[in-house]
């Protein structure tokens, strides 16, 4: 590489002619897979706004390469965002069932972490964890953005631990 | 349409009363009214309530065109259901209150009156169990359907308890 | 002639609708919201709504908590402008009570809860530009927004959720440099403004989108229980705080705009005009504030005489009102929270009769309204 050309970062001056780079296909494709993670936009209550003031210009999520898509066959991630109910339950275990394989769950603020303000009614579900397996645990009410960004970079060390290949 | 301007209106809740009590009087329904907090309540029979609110909306004196909300409420002896009306060409501001039995809660519904009283009759008629008879389309509206409890009655007690979380022993 | 007659034959035929459902997750259904449409092609013929997706019974809570506990969840029923809901309630149990609230304070609460509702609809700007197909507005209107939410943090402490009007004035002084801040901001804002409704307003494709779309007429407003700028912009100039003034609003001087035709461009224009309002008020209430106490000796369990009140303000959609029954103890006997969007859904039906089904979206998308509130 010349001085003066655009930089490739980790491999600029590393190598002084043309060379191999030998890598185990799991970090190959984990360190693919972390750097471009599609969220669905399943805002329910309040820190549906904070999500999306965390996607918006301010607080930008897609230099992270996050990008909201709204159909759940073409998602990665689901961020839960508000309390779950007993009528809402349902829905949410079939949103979750239809996404596709690998698939991850971040549950964003204390109402889908344990039920949050409203713990004692008739009608909540304490935490969304008791109807579908939960990855990553955002606290706040609502978590601010940079919590948000902690717990969405998160993803990457529990994204490292899959493995595609060996069975 | 044109722009009807009520920013300057100020209704004083004082002199309506007489006006009030007078035509009530007339069709013959018994109402008995007072001042508190700066407006006006009412207290009605159930049997009437229909009547009171056509009175209320169609005199051209009165125009009480607006439907604030409906409150229910459940005492030890009776229900209580308040309608709360308000006048915009007038500045005028109503609460009429009409007491139910325990035994048999029914009361006529109003939706002929004001339309937009459909909804706070449905979630009256799903909290507290009272039947709203003449209503349209009586479904449950907050709750899920297959309750047999009424939230809001005062013999419905929520039990919550505070469960200890006892670690299973595995470590993986 | 030849189109005449087959015109009139289609219509006798006999006709078999579909029914197409807007689920309950929906890119742009403002919050958890299902209804299922009746089609006959293109245009709709009626709607079954279906709510209840958000409902965590606050009401029969407020019946175990006294007075003081249940203010946070006030907070989070209108979740866009919390403030507003929190002086509503607390204004109501200190006419109940008897409170004076000290002049400082009632200028602190004006200002707070003006900048509230700037940043409640800069949402609805970014939100329909979302609904009739354009991405821009969304980042703009969340960029401008950042700015006065920054402003609260500094004075409230919080960015969506707050807790700081309490019972009997406001929980903390105004922070040194918050006043040099706010003149920055009153200065900047108006002329984005300007930009934002330069990008809209005189658009050729959103006025084709808006214009003509969703009437309603003012007697049919009035018989729905619509209030707010849903009302104003079917042209009824009123306004709750001119009409029941509150908190020293009779001392600031501001208009309140409305609409001729009540479609939906109008009630774009009756919020893009509010805004200018708003920013008016804050420079009047910021000029001198009056020094004093911030706050009134209150009893740590506050307990209200015997008695019954409704008492309502204008929130950033509409009339937020409560009625509370209590029976002289440390809990209230009932508490009845009336919010606007509960009426305003509850006209969808009325409002969408022979709609298209891509105007359906745009319709509801005007009525600006937060799931948090109708279900309670």
């Amino acid at each position: 590489m010349e001085k003066g050309n655009t930089e490739v970062g980790y491999l600029e001056g590393r190598f002084k002619e043309q060379n191999i780079i030998t890598l185990s296909y799991n970090k190959l494709m984990n360190a693919a897979r972390s750097r471009s993670v599609w969220y669905l936009t399943f805002g329910i209550a309040c820190c549906a706004i904070e999500m999306m003031a965390t996607g918006a210009s301010h607080y930008d999520l897609d230099r992270f390469g996050m990008f909201f898509r709204a159909s759940p066959r073409q998602a990665d991630l689901i961020i839960i965002s508000g309390w779950i109910t007993r009528k809402y339950a349902p829905v949410v275990k079939r949103i979750y069932e239809q996404m596709a394989e690998p698939k991850y769950v971040v549950a964003m603020g204390t109402c889908a972490i344990s039920g949050g303000h409203c713990y004692d009614s008739y009608n909540i579900i304490q935490g969304v964890d008791k109807v579908i397996p939960v990855d990553v645990y955002v606290q706040g009410c609502p978590p601010r953005p940079e919590a948000l960004y902690k717990g969405l970079l998160e993803m990457k060390k529990v994204i490292n631990r899959d493995t595609i290949v060996v069975k | 349409m044109e722009i009807i301007d009520y920013t300057n209106i100020r209704g004083d809740n004082q002199k309506v009363l007489g006006v009030i009590a007078e035509k009530t009087k007339k069709i013959g329904i018994i109402a008995k009214l007072e001042l508190v907090y700066d407006q006006i309540n009412a207290a009605a029979e159930a049997r009437d309530i229909v009547a009171f609110c056509m009175l209320l909306k169609e005199d051209k004196d009165l125009s009480f065109e607006y439907i604030r909300s409906i409150t229910g409420s459940d005492f030890e002896d009776r229900y209580e259901i308040v309608y709360s009306l308000y006048s915009f060409a007038n500045g005028w501001s109503v609460n009429i209150k009409v007491k139910i039995n325990h035994d048999r809660p029914e009361v006529d519904s109003i939706v002929g009156v004001y339309k937009g009283a459909n909804w706070f009759e449905r979630e009256i008629w799903e909290m507290l169990g009272i039947d709203i008879k003449g209503h349209p389309d009586l479904r449950p509206l907050l709750l899920v359907g297959d309750e047999d409890f009424h939230p809001l009655r005062k013999s419905f007690e929520i039990k919550w308890e505070e469960k200890e979380y006892i670690p299973t022993g595995k470590f993986e | 002639m030849l189109t005449e007659e087959f015109e009139k034959t289609v219509e006798d035929l006999p006709k078999d609708y579909m029914e197409v459902n807007f689920g309950p997750h929906h890119p742009s259904t403002h919050g958890v919201f299902r209804f299922i449409a009746r089609v006959d092609g293109e245009r709709i013929v009626g709607i079954d709504p279906v709510i209840g997706y958000l409902h965590r019974g606050v009401e029969k809570m407020a019946e175990r908590k006294t007075y003081i506990q249940f203010k946070p969840l006030v907070d989070r029923l209108d979740y866009t402008g919390a403030l507003l809901n929190e002086l509503c309630y607390c204004q109501a149990l200190e006419k109940m009570a008897e409170i004076e609230v000290p002049e400082r304070a009632q200028a602190i609460r004006v200002i707070s809860a003006e900048l509230n509702r700037i940043c409640a609809h800069l949402i609805f700007y970014g939100a329909i530009g979302l609904e009739a197909g354009a991405f821009t507005p969304f980042l703009f209107s969340f960029a401008e927004r950042e700015k006065a939410l920054q402003l609260l943090e500094m004075l409230a402490g919080g960015r969506l959720t707050f807790n700081y009007i309490t019972i009997g004035g406001v929980r903390k002084d105004i922070p040194n440099g918050f006043k040099s801040e706010l003149e920055k901001f009153l200065s900047i804002f108006p002329k984005r403004l300007k930009v934002f409704e330069d990008l809209f307003t005189g658009n050729e494709i959103f006025k084709s989108r808006t214009q003509g779309i969703g009437v309603i007429k003012m007697e049919d407003a009035f018989d729905w229980a619509m209030s707010g700028p849903t009302l104003r912009g079917s042209g009824a100039r009123f306004d709750i705080r001119k009409a029941e003034p509150y908190s020293g609003y009779e001392k600031y001087d501001f208009d309140i705009p409305a609409g001729e035709n009540g479609d939906v461009y109008d009630r774009y224009l009756v919020r893009m005009a509010e805004m200018r309002q708003s920013l008016r008020i804050i420079e009047q209430a910021a000029e001198d504030i009056p020094s004093g106490d911030i706050q009134v000796k209150v009893p740590k369990v506050l307990k209200l005489p015997e008695g019954e009140i409704y008492y309502r303000n204008e929130g950033t959609k509409g009339e937020i009102g409560f009625y509370i029954i209590s029976d002289g103890g440390k809990t209230p006997y009932r508490m009845k929270i009336r919010t606007p969007s509960f009426s305003h859904l509850s006209a969808l039906g009325f409002v969408l009769k022979g709609a298209y089904i891509a105007d359906a979206i745009v319709i509801l998308g005007s009525f600006d309204t937060v799931m948090g509130s109708v279900d309670r």
